[in-house]
This record gives C-alpha cells, sequence and structure tokens, in this order.
C-alpha cells in the first residue's frame, strides 16, 4: 500500500508547539506561515488523505483566515505540489 | 455504554437451533416447491434428464450452498453480521474498487428479492388445484391477499408470532424428508444420482443441457440470504442445522425425482407438480396448508432482509435517509414504511404480470447469480487479506466457483427476456447508491476542518460577553471531526459570523458509524473549561442514531456524577420553565450557483441534492427533535467560476 504522506506531515504538524512552517513547493516557490486548515478526500474516514492544506502568513493578519465576503485569506496549496516543510520549531525538514 | 451482539460465539442449543430453522432456511427451504418441475418443464422424462438433473441439484447444494455459503463465507461475520454490506466493512480497506461489486450486489439480492415471496406462495397455492373439484380454481386472487396481509402486517413487527417459525419449519422439513424417503423405498436405484458423473453427461450431452442450469439454480437461490441472515442466528446454529435441512431437502429432491422416473420413459408432467405427486392425495390439503406456511415463513424473512438491506445501505452511506421504525423491542427488528410499500407494489405486479409460479421461475435467479459473483469477489479479498490464506489456495477457489457462477450467470442470462422490467428496477437501485456514495465523496472532499485551538479564547470570550443576547444556554452542533482539536470552518463561522451564537455551553457532538454493527459507546472531552465540550458517540452500522436521546443520557450521566462542574452552570431552567435549554443547529448544505462543473460532477451533485431533498430531513435522521432545533443553509461551493474578468468601465469619482 502506498504510504499516505498527508497524513505523516498531519501529524507531525499538529504535535507542534511552534506552528511556524516554510513550504517548498515543487516548481520551487516558498510560502511562509501557519496551516490553519485542510480538506480531507473523506470526512467520514479521520484516516483518508488530505488533498489541500490552507496556509495563512501569520505576520500582519488576525486569526481569521476568511472575510466576510466569504473569500478566504492566504493560499491553498495542494498536497502534491509539497515538496518539503521545513519546521522552525526545530529546524528540521520533512521531504515529501 | 456498549451493546455487543455476539452471533458467532452463540451456543448451540435445541432453542437456537429451531431458531434458526424459522429465520435462515425459508427461500432456500422452500425451493423443492418449483425446482424439479422448472428443471423438467414440459420435456419428455427420461433417466437421462432426471438423473442429471438430480445429479445437478445434489452437486450444486454441496458446492455452492454447502463449501461457498455454510463453510466458506460464514467465516466472514462482522461480529456475527452478515450480508453484502457486513462483507463490504470487512474488505473496504482493502480497495476503493469493491465499492462498485457491494452496490451491484446489494442492487440484485434486492431485485430478485421481489420475486421470493410470489413463487413461494405461488407454488404452494397452486397446489390446490391438485385437489378434485378444485382444478380450475383461481390462484392469484388467493396469492394477491395473502402477499397483501403479509406486507400489511409487517407495521406491528414479528414478535407475537416469530416463535412459531422455527416448529412451523421443523414440520415442513419433516415433512419433505418422509414424503421423499417413501418414494426412495419404492425407486432405490434414484440414488445412483448422486454420483457427479450424471451432472456432467448431462451439461455436455443432453441436448441444451447446459440452459437447464438456469432452473438448477433455483435450488440454491436462498443461499445469499442465508449470509444475510447469519447475525439472527450464530455461524454454529446454521451449521449443524443445516445438516439436517441439507438432508431433508435432498430426500425430497430424490423423491421426486423418483417419482418422475416411476411416469415412464416419454411420458411429460403435463401441467402437474412433483412436489404435490408425491403427496397421497389424503395428505394433500394438509400439505398445501404447510407449504403456504412455510412460503409465508419464507417471505417473511426475504422481507425484513430488504429492510434490513436498506438499513445498513443507509448506515455506510450507499443510500438516502428515509424513516425507519423500530416496531418492537427486539433488537434489529425493523420496518422500513417506504421500502414496504415498494415490495408490495412490486410482489403484486410481479403476480399479475406472471400468473403463475412457472413463469415466474422463467425470471427468477437472474439477478441473484450476481449477487453471488459479486459476493465471491469480496470474500475472496476477505481470505486474502484478512485470514491470509494461502494465495494458491485464494486462486483455486476463485476458479472453481467463477467457473460454477460464470455458468450458472451465463445460463441465466436467458431470463431476461422474461424479466426485462426488472432492469429498470435495477438500474433504478443502483444508480441511487452509485450517485449517493460518489456524490457523497465529492461533497466530503470541500469539507475544511481548521484548528479549534485558534478560536478557544475567542469562544470563551464570547461565551462570557451579557452584551450579546444569549441563543441558548447549551448550543450543540454536529460534527464530523474525529480529532478533538479541530472543527469543521463552517461550524466556526456559524459560530461567529453575522450575528454571533451566544451560548453558556457549546458542545460538538460527533457519531462516528463504526465497522462493528452493534457498537454503542462514548466519551466526553472538555476543550475549554465550562465553555467548550466534546463528544464523541460510536455508533455501530446496524444503529439507527438517535443522537438527541444518547446527548440528554450523556448529560443526565454527567450531571449525576457531577463532571465538568455541569452542576455549577446555569441549567436555562426557570419558574417558569422546567426543562433544560438545549439547541441543536443543524447546517445543511445546497448547491451554490457559484460553482461550475464537469459533465459527471455535475449530473452526480445535482442528483444527490433532489435524492437529499426527496429523503429524510438531516434533523429527522439524526434523531432530533424538531421544536430544539435550528437549521442553517450553507452553500456547497464545489468549483469556483474563477475565470471570468470583471473590469471597471470608470473609477467613481471619489468626494
Amino acid at each position: 500500500m502506498k504510504t499516505d504522506t498527508s497524513r505523516i506531515l498531519y501529524d507531525r504538524y499538529f504535535r507542534l508547539a511552534n506552528r511556524n512552517i516554510e513550504i517548498r513547493l515543487k516548481n520551487g516557490t516558498k510560502v511562509h506561515g501557519i496551516i490553519v486548515g485542510y480538506f480531507s478526500s473523506d470526512a467520514d474516514n479521520a484516516e483518508s488523505p488530505i488533498h489541500h492544506w490552507h496556509v495563512v502568513d501569520v505576520k500582519g493578519q488576525s486569526c481569521w483566515d476568511f472575510c466576510g465576503l466569504r473569500f478566504e485569506q492566504g493560499a491553498l496549496i495542494k498536497h502534491c505540489e509539497i515538496a518539503a516543510i521545513t519546521f522552525e520549531e526545530d529546524n528540521s525538514t520533512l521531504f515529501l | 455504554m456498549m451493546m455487543r451482539n455476539n452471533g458467532t460465539g452463540r451456543s448451540v442449543t435445541a432453542a437456537s437451533l429451531m431458531v434458526a430453522l424459522g429465520i435462515i432456511y425459508g427461500d432456500i427451504g422452500t425451493s423443492p416447491l418449483y425446482v424439479m418441475k422448472a428443471i423438467v418443464g414440459g420435456r419428455p422424462i427420461t433417466e437421462f434428464l432426471v438423473y442429471g438433473a438430480l445429479s445437478c441439484v445434489v452437486w450444486t447444494l454441496t458446492f455452492q450452498t454447502t463449501l461457498k455459503y455454510i463453510y466458506l463465507t460464514l467465516k466472514a461475520d462482522n461480529h456475527g453480521e452478515g450480508g453484502i454490506f457486513s462483507l463490504y466493512a470487512l474488505v473496504r480497506r482493502y480497495g476503493k474498487y469493491l465499492v462498485i461489486p457491494t452496490i451491484l450486489g446489494a442492487t440484485t439480492l434486492l431485485a430478485d428479492g421481489i420475486i421470493t415471496p410470489p413463487i413461494s406462495v405461488a407454488s404452494a397455492i397452486e397446489g390446490l388445484t391438485n385437489i378434485p373439484g378444485l382444478e380450475k380454481l383461481q390462484t392469484v386472487p388467493i396469492v394477491i391477499v395473502l402477499l397483501s396481509a403479509l406486507f400489511f402486517f409487517q407495521r406491528f413487527g414479528t414478535h407475537k408470532v416469530g416463535s412459531t417459525f422455527g416448529p412451523a419449519m421443523l414440520i415442513w422439513f419433516m415433512m419433505l424428508a418422509v414424503l421423499g424417503l417413501v418414494q426412495i423405498a419404492l425407486h432405490p436405484g434414484i440414488l445412483k444420482a448422486l454420483n457427479p458423473y450424471y451432472a456432467f453427461r448431462l451439461l455436455i450431452l443432453y441436448p441444451k443441457g447446459f440452459w437447464l442450469l438456469g432452473a438448477v439454480f433455483l435450488a440454491t437461490t436462498g443461499a445469499e440470504a442465508l449470509y444475510s441472515d447469519l447475525g439472527h442466528c450464530g455461524r454454529n446454529n446454521i451449521r449443524i442445522s443445516w445438516v439436517f435441512v441439507k438432508t431433508a431437502l435432498l430426500t425430497n429432491y430424490l423423491g421426486q425425482a423418483a417419482w418422475l422416473l416411476s411416469l415412464g420413459t416419454n411420458a411429460t408432467l403435463a401441467g402437474r407438480n412433483p412436489f404435490f405427486e408425491i403427496m397421497p392425495q389424503g395428505f394433500l390439503l394438509p400439505g398445501i396448508i404447510i407449504s403456504t406456511i412455510a412460503t409465508i415463513i419464507a417471505s417473511q424473512a426475504m422481507i425484513s432482509g430488504s429492510y434490513t438491506l436498506i438499513n445498513e445501505a443507509m448506515n455506510l452511506n450507499f443510500w438516502p435517509r428515509i424513516s425507519v421504525i423500530q416496531p418492537t423491542e427486539l433488537k434489529g427488528q425493523i420496518y422500513i414504511p417506504s421500502v414496504n410499500t415498494i415490495l408490495w407494489i412490486g410482489c403484486i405486479l410481479m403476480v399479475l404480470y406472471f400468473q403463475n409460479s412457472t413463469h415466474m421461475e422463467a425470471a427468477y435467479g437472474f439477478s441473484i447469480s450476481i449477487a453471488m459473483l459479486m459476493t465471491t469477489f469480496l470474500l475472496i479479498h476477505f481470505l486474502r487479506y484478512q485470514l491470509k490464506w494461502n494465495k494458491y489456495l485464494i486462486i483455486a477457489l476463485l476458479m472453481l466457483f467463477s467457473i460454477i457462477e460464470i455458468s450458472f450467470f451465463v445460463a441465466n442470462v436467458a431470463k431476461i427476456k422474461e424479466r426485462w422490467m426488472f432492469l429498470f428496477f435495477e438500474l433504478f437501485i443502483f444508480l441511487t447508491m452509485y450517485i449517493w456514495y460518489y456524490a457523497r465523496k465529492i461533497n466530503n472532499r470541500f469539507i475544511k476542518f481548521i484548528d479549534l485551538g485558534k478560536y478557544a479564547s475567542d469562544l470563551k470570550e464570547l461565551s462570557r460577553d451579557n452584551t450579546i443576547p444569549k441563543l441558548s444556554t447549551h448550543l450543540i452542533y454536529l460534527t464530523k471531526a474525529n480529532h478533538r482539536h479541530e472543527i469543521e470552518e463552517k461550524i466556526i463561522k456559524s459560530i461567529f459570523a453575522k450575528k454571533p451564537k451566544r451560548a453558556d455551553l457549546y458542545w460538538f457532538v460527533h457519531i462516528n458509524r463504526t465497522e462493528e454493527p452493534y457498537t454503542l459507546t462514548y466519551n466526553v472531552t472538555e476543550l475549554v473549561e465550562n465553555t467548550l465540550i466534546k463528544i464523541n458517540i460510536n455508533v455501530g452500522f446496524r444503529i439507527q442514531p438517535r443522537t438527541e436521546l444518547y446527548f440528554k443520557k450523556i448529560i443526565q450521566t454527567l450531571i449525576a456524577e457531577k463532571e465538568m462542574n455541569l452542576d455549577k452552570l446555569a441549567s436555562g431552567l426557570t419558574k417558569y420553565n422546567h426543562e433544560p435549554d438545549f439547541k441543536f443547529i443543524v447546517i445543511e448544505k445546497f448547491l451554490s450557483v457559484e460553482n461550475e462543473f464537469s459533465f459527471r460532477e455535475g449530473i452526480l451533485l445535482k442528483t444527490y441534492f433532489l435524492l437529499k431533498r426527496l429523503g429524510q430531513r438531516d434533523e429527522k435522521a439524526f434523531g432530533l427533535d424538531k421544536s430544539d432545533v435550528a437549521v442553517e443553509y450553507v452553500p456547497l461551493v464545489y468549483q469556483k467560476a474563477e475565470k471570468f474578468e470583471l473590469v471597471r468601465e470608470c473609477k467613481r469619482d471619489m468626494p
């Protein structure tokens, strides 16, 4: 069976005390911030793979990741486009 | 709170064996009423045909019923429960593609289930025409009245008459055995037919012999229903009682075959049914009465089986939510009014269309042969991945049952022209299950979970903010979030957006449908002291959730045990009002106009929302009392229309 890297990231991320991360995408783009939400492939199944992460740059923003007109702030990142994540807490990097 | 059904571990007693006889064998046990008649039909009766046909029946019951169902498939019990959905729950983690055989198996089982009551009852009632003076009797009205009465009484449950089913079926099987034995004693040479060579010879050498398998198959059609009823009796009781049942069935088939041979070479049946012909004339009326009772019990088993199948389909998200009633306190006994009505109409139409059992035989069996193939497919996964059987043994079993069942399927294909109207019914059931399952999957992909920790202090602040009018003392949301640190974004928006909803205590209730059939457990976590509590309720897939009842019971327990300072909170009680102040918020989705769909997704989602409107409302399905519920509607934005350019014509002059 193929390893579900999204759940590895999920388990690791939500155990962190300092949740600032840097996400490096496969196209070279870097995104800084915290994960505020995610979409999984089946909400009925807690173990189903996560297909999108919602990342918000914490600097200069309130904790609200949506505005009054339902347009989301931050960025929705496809899990399959992530190359690596660096965790600020211990400066370690998870390669996907 | 915990209820468990330990079906497999049930001890074997005379009483439990009697229960098995009354519930499990109705369908397969009443097959002698029509199998030999269907095989011989209008053909000239010869030793070649009779020995071959009987041998086919014997070895079909041995391979298909005994080896596949009694020995192998009964191993696949899901905490004591059987049936195609229980089997699916056991193997679904081994492949997403297993959804399709499951839907196909359930569809075909339901579809042919509509013929089971008419064919059984009609076969028994037609026996009356053997009584001198009743040869011209119109049996159709009698069959319609009996079936209508059977469906009418479903709403009252079977607890009062259920205990008589076992003894009635015991009498039935004893009658089968005695009638058969008498004929075997007269023509002991018939025992030669136990040799499988005769079956092989018939299929290969008899003109169009292979197509006789369509009629032979009727001897084993009840095997699939037998597996579905596993939960009622337990594996050991079924296996032990099967020895008696199979002996009685084979003895009767042998007896019927012996009688056929006694007619002499090239005689024909000429409308006679060997089942009634082997009865002494004086026993005919009691024999018909016993047969009619047995067929009513068989029909009852099929009807209850259909309720169970739809209920499981609902709980595993294969079917829209519809009203399910528990007519008695008996565990597992349910009544589904809409299914009852559909089955009743279907059965009456069958009787009116086919008129007699001979025509029904020509249509019966095609769908069940598909259901059996699908069960084999799922069973192979179970044996390989759960029981870790040797792969060569699995391949051998797969080949054996594929050859048998594909042969039966091909032989049954000829029946399509007699049952074309079923295809619409089957298509309807299949599409409903397919659309409901996959559209829900798409729907679920767009539920966003967020970190609850970010909102904990805001929730606490809102709860204590007296400038905002209080909506309720206890505000309860149903959530799909399994993990305690997260929640759906739509719930947070519901609490804070526009007019914030203030409450003393926020409850997030998660109903977790388990793969075990009768689990009923819960756990409670206080996420923010005196503000936010999460309850996980684990509900087995055979149980109809009654969220409000469970919730109030949990609160009662928490208050009684003085947990989480609930006793210090305002209860909502006033001198004018003696009831605690609860408010459930149910969030329902609708399809947003902002969406842009691909063709398949568009069809799936639009039909899903249409079916949802026709089905039971969310609050009722969750067992919530309407007076305590507020429903909020949120748009499902599946694929935002973003590829458009909105150009501002000119900038307005600012003062």
